[in-house]
């Protein structure tokens, strides 16, 4: 059965958990189509995942230079394309994607929706989760 | 081809060392056909971890500890938990010690099949990196991908989450898993059996290049166990110690190059890792394993340092059978821990890290606080020995061929260690000279 991966990626400290935020909140959401909600650790979780749905929406927060809650909505070809260093306590998201795109996952599979929290300890706006939510649910 | 001149300048320097744990660089230089530098330098700030533990209450230890390492933290909280234990007279129930040898395979299994997959086999297959592999070999890439996430789950099952796991605690666990969540992995464990056995006779069937080398193993031997986090230390050259004997046999220094610390048994460099626990226990290994090794044509103990690449396949394999046998007969205890009275004392242990057999001493105060600590993890055990390797490899290769290839073989032979950069930094001396 074909369905729509929603992936966040997170770990339990401060911004970073904005993932797990808006997977938790989608969970109690009713959503109009077939989905599989998975709060990833490790973005190394994220590659098999990738490959094994027909469409994929992941979650991360950014750090980016502002302002706070600026969604950044990314396909693959937006993410950038540098070598894979591959050190198990460095992979990230894009290593992730790198790694599912050579193993055949088609590039207009992913959408990557990346809010800019600025600081790393920065704690979680619940408008922040509730945009991902709306956004999510307007790609679906 | 035609043959460099062996007494060029060779200098060699790769700033950055991929596909390995950490951050750390090769400094290679000859002189005149003979080698003048060849190191593996260690360049990650020390961590400070030891002098982050002193005064922290025991109960916070696991937690602190585990954050030396991402990919291994049970090394680290099961190492220091059984070393407290010992402090405070816990003895060891038998429903904890098996469920800390699954959640043990967990971390085996996924440190070892990302190892395989991602790391080792580009070398082994002539690849750049591990993209260029994956178009190639998609499906062996993802088999290895799917067994590093079942290790994540074994991870989980008892340590609530993946990455610095919370469910060890002094005494055993927080919590035990319910019939149903140990049932479903069984299920999961079941389904994988075959796929392990393909992915370990693939990484078996790899062209290993032949690395003959003269190295004393150490490694953890259990009378009943393939030894993993109980037993005593032995090495293929007689040592047969309790841990608390450490101390007495094995000693760290520094060395200009490196931020982690260089460590000898008896003046002379020892390897640890999966090779070293295979060729000293080899018949620990349940029958069903030491068949499977037998039917790939493996024989240990080995030489050869790149049959360490084999020793991790079996070791995954050896994680599965191992867990399936202990879970299906899991029994729900009464409680997961064991009550016990914290006291002051000292208390040494060791256990088998992914990468080899780590060492720990805590010396607590009566309440329970920590006066002092020490974690010795395996990548700084090795370092000794794998610069040993690295010299060797080369004068046997010869410097006279292009530096391209002889750096490949450096980067070879340093990533057949695994080493963890990150964890090996563990404590500099500061030393002030005041005038």
């Amino acid at each position: 059965m074909s369905f729509t991966l929603i992936a966040g990626i997170g770990s339990p400290h401060c911004a970073d958990r904005l993932g797990w935020a808006v997977i938790e909140a989608l969970q109690a959401e009713a959503l109009p189509v077939p989905v599989k909600l998975v709060a990833c650790s490790l973005p190394t979780e994220l590659t098999p995942l990738l490959l094994d749905a027909s469409r994929a929406i992941v979650i991360d927060a950014l750090l980016g230079g502002g302002p706070a809650g600026t969604i950044h909505q990314l396909r693959t070809e937006d993410l950038p394309q540098a070598a894979l260093r591959l050190s198990s306590h460095g992979v990230g998201l894009v290593d992730a994607v790198l790694l599912a795109s050579a193993l055949g996952m088609p590039a207009d599979r992913l959408c990557v929706l990346a809010l800019d929290v600025v600081h790393h300890d920065a704690p979680i706006q619940p408008e922040w989760v509730e945009a991902l939510v709306r956004r999510v649910r307007a790609l679906l | 081809m035609t043959a460099l001149d062996p007494k060029r300048d060779i200098d060699i320097q790769v700033p950055l060392l991929t596909r390995v744990e950490g951050e750390g660089s090769l400094e290679f230089t000859a002189r005149d056909g003979k080698l003048d530098k060849l190191h593996l330098r260690i360049f990650e700030p020390p961590r400070l971890f030891e002098k982050f533990l002193e005064g922290q209450d025991y109960t916070e230890v696991p937690h602190i500890a585990a954050r030396v390492c991402g990919v291994c933290p049970i090394a680290y909280q099961m190492t220091s938990i059984r070393a407290m234990e010992k402090i405070f007279g816990v003895a060891e129930d038998p429903w904890v010690h098996a469920m800390r040898r699954v959640i043990y395979y967990g971390e085996w299994l996924q440190s070892h099949a990302l190892h395989i997959n991602l790391f080792a086999a580009p070398d082994f297959l002539g690849f750049a990196d591990a993209l260029q592999m994956a178009t190639r070999f998609p499906e062996e890439v993802k088999r290895g991908m799917l067994l590093q996430g079942l290790g994540n789950d074994m991870l989980r099952l008892l340590g609530g989450r993946s990455v610095h796991p919370i469910g060890l605690r002094v005494g055993g666990f927080h919590r035990a898993p319910p019939k149903h969540e140990v049932s479903d992995m069984v299920d999961k464990l079941l389904a994988a059996r075959d796929m392990v056995r393909e992915f370990a006779a693939w990484a078996v069937s790899l062209p290993r290049p032949v690395d003959e080398q003269d190295f004393v193993s150490v490694a953890i031997r259990h009378p009943h166990e393939y030894g993993l986090n109980e037993g005593r230390l032995v090495s293929d050259q007689g040592l047969d110690i309790d841990f608390a004997d450490y101390p007495q046999h094995f000693r760290e220094h520094q060395v200009e190059h490196s931020t982690a610390h260089y460590s000898m048994m008896g003046g002379q460099s020892y390897f640890l890792g999966p090779l070293a626990r295979m060729n000293l226990n080899f018949d620990r290994l349940p029958q069903e394993v030491q068949d499977f090794a037998r039917d790939l044509g493996l024989k240990f103990p080995s030489h050869n340092m790149f049959m360490n690449v084999a020793a991790r396949a079996l070791e995954c394999y050896l994680a599965i059978v191992d867990t399936l046998d202990i879970l299906q007969h899991y029994k729900l205890p009464t409680r997961p821990w064991r009550d016990f009275t914290p006291r002051a004392g000292v208390g040494h242990h060791c256990t088998e890290a992914p990468r080899g057999m780590i060492y720990h001493r805590f010396e607590l105060a009566s309440d329970g606080r920590v006066k002092t600590a020490t974690m010795i993890p395996p990548t700084s055990q090795n370092q000794a020995r794998l610069e040993q390797n690295l010299h060797s490899a080369v004068e046997h290769y010869g410097l006279d061929h292009p530096d391209d290839d002889l750096r490949q073989l450096c980067e070879k032979v340093i990533r057949n260690y695994d080493p963890c950069l990150s964890c090996s930094t563990h404590f500099l001396k500061l030393t002030v000279n005041r005038g």
